[in-house]
């Protein structure tokens, strides 16, 4: 079954699942026009009868007199601050109700999404996504821009629960205008250090918080130039300087934290088997490995899980907070055994033992192992291949030694082939009246697999991938084009082949230090269907 | 049934939908509605909450068809869209982010077709949600694989690398049940 197919079937099956009247439905809830959809202005009219109405009202307000007062003084204390900074800098001033009592911009491009806005006495969400209706629309919002909500309130329960709300609003307000954007959170219970920085650049207490918090971390950073910078660019910097920016703000995900550094982990670990020809333990097989039980597990908070090397062996490097604790773990990726802390070990590459593990006890009862070093991805991964020649010879010696005559092969070819997550070579021949087509790993050599084909029988697809120009050479056809020279680092090569589209093509996506590229290659004549460069986000220059 | 339909969703009928033609709103719900359904029902993991998001989705789109800019993405707006629906909706009923559930109890007596039972049995039940949710939206006619990796918050070599995984072996499955192999 052709994957066109596929899709075919499972559309039409989903599409039997829906209920026959969900349009119909549908239907009677939208209105009989557009014109329906138009806001409706309210005109108050005189009333007749007014002195009458006055006098009721009159009454009402003596009475409510008291009532009203206190009433009044409950509505309008303060219960909660929550700065927006995207570069539009805002706060809103909220009472227990989450109605807001005011809107402040701390700068003109505040300001300028804050005109026309009337969000006095509006509810929360309703003037969230107004303010954020109003910045997509000007432009300040954009894919990729970074926005930071602080709350600033001493109830934490309020605070979880007015962040899941924002979270909501802004993120339904992001998806109608299309827009892919990061929002960060971080909770104040005490500001009185960032207030005062704030009020000197006239920057919201939430952004003077951040900042100073990536001051606390790395001293050298200037927090009065930093002042001036879009959240976005903080965040680059942050990075920049390795602060974790966990020790500053709880990340907003929709996604758990977890599920989004294990997935951003795939193309590495992916690239690691590919180089020792092994399968790694998953992130989730080694959460085992750290000795607690899966109930424990699933309720820690991740914070950090990387992939390092220490020698040839991958390593996971994790760290994850209980109620009571800060775990770290360094977990060899192949058997899930303990690394070992600040010694280092070289490994013998023939024997492979592990290391003894050691670990830490920690005062409070958790236990911490470390040995961290930054994961690189190199082209290596091509310099494994065990090449074509070799690729062949295996085959030949398999064939050799089940008695087949290598001495009268025919049509004898090799394809590097992409298949299940792995580099292989398909080496395919002819040797009598039957068509062969071996399996080899591009890196162990091992033969995965071996087809055999009567010659009776049409080989249309073999033959068909005979024709492909292999993913070397695509790869070298995206890195020429790219005037990618041997001066330059490129990391993180990626090359799948399309067979599935009807023009089949190689998909290639490297970086460099400055961009990523991605190619769409024709798959028989080479051509380039598709180029796009992407530059990286680059940290902005003048910081001291 | 009413048989999906092949034209892929665009930029113009979006501008048609905000112009209030409802046989463009009709249009896209047939395009879409077995994908949108099937993607819901991947996250709230129940066949009325799927109803309500399809439902909603389609509403949704019409309300902000006029908001809409276009960049030539429709299908990722869209799915973007019925995502945080359905989302919500497992908020909503008081449930945390689902996690990973590998089967999903869904009668399955409206799907004419046998084999599409067997097949559509088996996405359901062997795949991983995030495997079912990108084989669905591959599904839809025009979507790249960009915008499912979009819509999905995912690096693209996933999405990639986790398609062609789930494929083999929603594959391999059918096949054992069906015991035959179409080319």
């Amino acid at each position: 079954m052709t994957n066109h197919k596929l899709d075919a079937r499972i559309s039409r099956a989903l599409s039997d699942l829906v209920p026959d009247d969900t349009f119909d439905k549908i239907a009677a809830t939208l209105p009989t026009s557009r014109e329906d959809t138009q806001p409706i202005t309210v005109i108050h009219t005189r009333k007749p009868y007014r002195w009458l109405i006055a006098a009721v009202a009159a009454c009402v307000i003596l009475l409510g007199g008291v009532l009203g007062t206190l009433a009044y003084r409950d509505y309008h204390k303060v219960d909660a601050v929550i700065d927006i900074d995207v570069n539009p800098s805002i706060e809103l001033k909220i009472n227990r109700r989450d109605r807001v009592l005011s809107a402040v911009a701390f700068n003109e491009d505040g300001e300028r999404v804050l005109d026309g806005l009337k969000l006095k006495n509006t509810a929360l969400d309703t003037a969230v996504a107004a303010i954020f209706r109003s910045m997509a629309e000007k432009g300040y919002v954009e894919d990729d821009s970074g926005i930071l909500v602080t709350v600033q309130n001493n109830d934490e329960d309020k605070t979880a629960d007015r962040r899941r709300q924002l979270n909501t609003g802004i993120g339904e307000v992001l998806a109608e205008h299309n827009i892919n954007a990061s929002i960060v959170h971080q909770a104040l219970s005490a500001f009185a250090e960032a207030k005062q920085f704030a009020d000197k650049h006239g920057i919201s207490a939430g952004k003077a918080a951040f900042i100073l918090g990536m001051v606390e971390l790395v001293p050298d950073l200037n927090a009065d130039k930093l002042a001036d910078y879009r959240f976005a660019a903080l965040a680059s910097v942050a990075a920049q300087k390795g602060i974790d920016l966990h020790e500053l703000v709880d990340y907003d995900a929709d996604n758990a934290a977890w599920g989004d550094m294990a997935l951003s982990l795939e193309q590495q670990v992916a690239q690691a088997e590919q180089t020792l020809g092994t399968v790694l333990l998953t992130p989730d097989e080694v959460k085992k490995y750290t000795g607690f039980d899966e109930e424990f597990m699933s309720k820690v908070v991740f914070v950090k899980l990387e992939l390092s090397w220490e020698g040839n062996i991958p390593v996971y490097q994790m760290v994850f907070i209980s109620d009571e604790a800060v775990y770290e773990y360094a977990i060899n990726a192949i058997d899930g055994s303990w690394m070992e802390t600040e010694t280092e070990k070289e490994m013998n590459a023939s024997t492979q033992s592990p290391p003894q593990t050691m670990h830490s006890t920690l005062p409070n009862g958790g236990t911490a192992a470390t040995s961290a070093r930054p994961f690189t991805t190199t082209t290596a991964w091509m310099d494994n291949f065990i090449g074509e020649e070799r690729a062949k010879a295996i085959a030949l010696k398999e064939r050799e030694a089940a008695g087949c005559d290598t001495d009268n092969v025919r049509d004898l070819t090799v394809q590097e082939y992409y298949d299940k997550g792995n580099s292989v070579y398909k080496v395919t021949f002819t040797i009598e009246d039957v068509q062969y087509c071996h399996t080899v790993h591009a890196v162990s050599g091992k033969i995965v697999k071996i087809e055999k084909t009567p010659c009776t029988t049409t080989t249309t697809a073999t033959t068909t991938q005979n024709r492909y120009i292999g993913r070397n050479m695509a790869v070298n056809i995206a890195l020429i084009d790219a005037d990618i020279n041997d001066a330059v680092v490129v990391s993180t090569i990626y090359c799948h082949l399309h067979e599935e589209e009807k023009e089949p093509y190689y998909y290639v996506e490297f970086y460099t230090d400055v961009a990523r590229w991605e190619y769409r290659i024709n798959a028989v004549h080479g051509e380039i269907l598709r180029q796009q460069e992407t530059p990286l986000t680059v940290p902005p220059s003048g910081l001291e | 049934m009413t048989p999906t339909v092949e034209r892929p969703v665009d930029d113009a009928l979006i501008r048609r939908i905000a112009d209030g033609d409802m046989e463009a709103l009709r249009t896209l719900y047939d395009s879409v509605r077995g994908s949108v359904y099937g993607f819901a029902l991947s996250i709230v993991k129940n066949a009325h909450d799927a109803d309500d998001v399809l439902q909603e989705t389609v509403l949704k789109v019409y309300a902000n068809a006029g908001n809409y800019r276009p960049q030539g993405k429709p299908l990722g707006w869209i799915f973007t869209i019925a995502r945080n629906l359905a989302m919500d909706k497992v908020r909503h009923n008081g449930r945390t982010v689902p996690t990973d559930e590998r089967s999903l109890a869904v009668d399955l007596h409206t799907v004419a077709d046998a084999d599409d039972r067997i097949l559509l049995r088996e996405l359901l039940a062997t795949l991983t949600d995030e495997e079912r949710q990108i084989l669905i939206l591959h599904t839809v006619n025009g979507i790249k694989h960009r915008e499912i990796a979009a819509v999905l918050g995912l690096p693209l070599g996933t999405v990639l690398s986790k398609y062609h995984r789930a494929v083999k072996r929603l594959k391999d499955t059918v096949k054992e049940e069906t015991d035959y192999d179409e080319p």
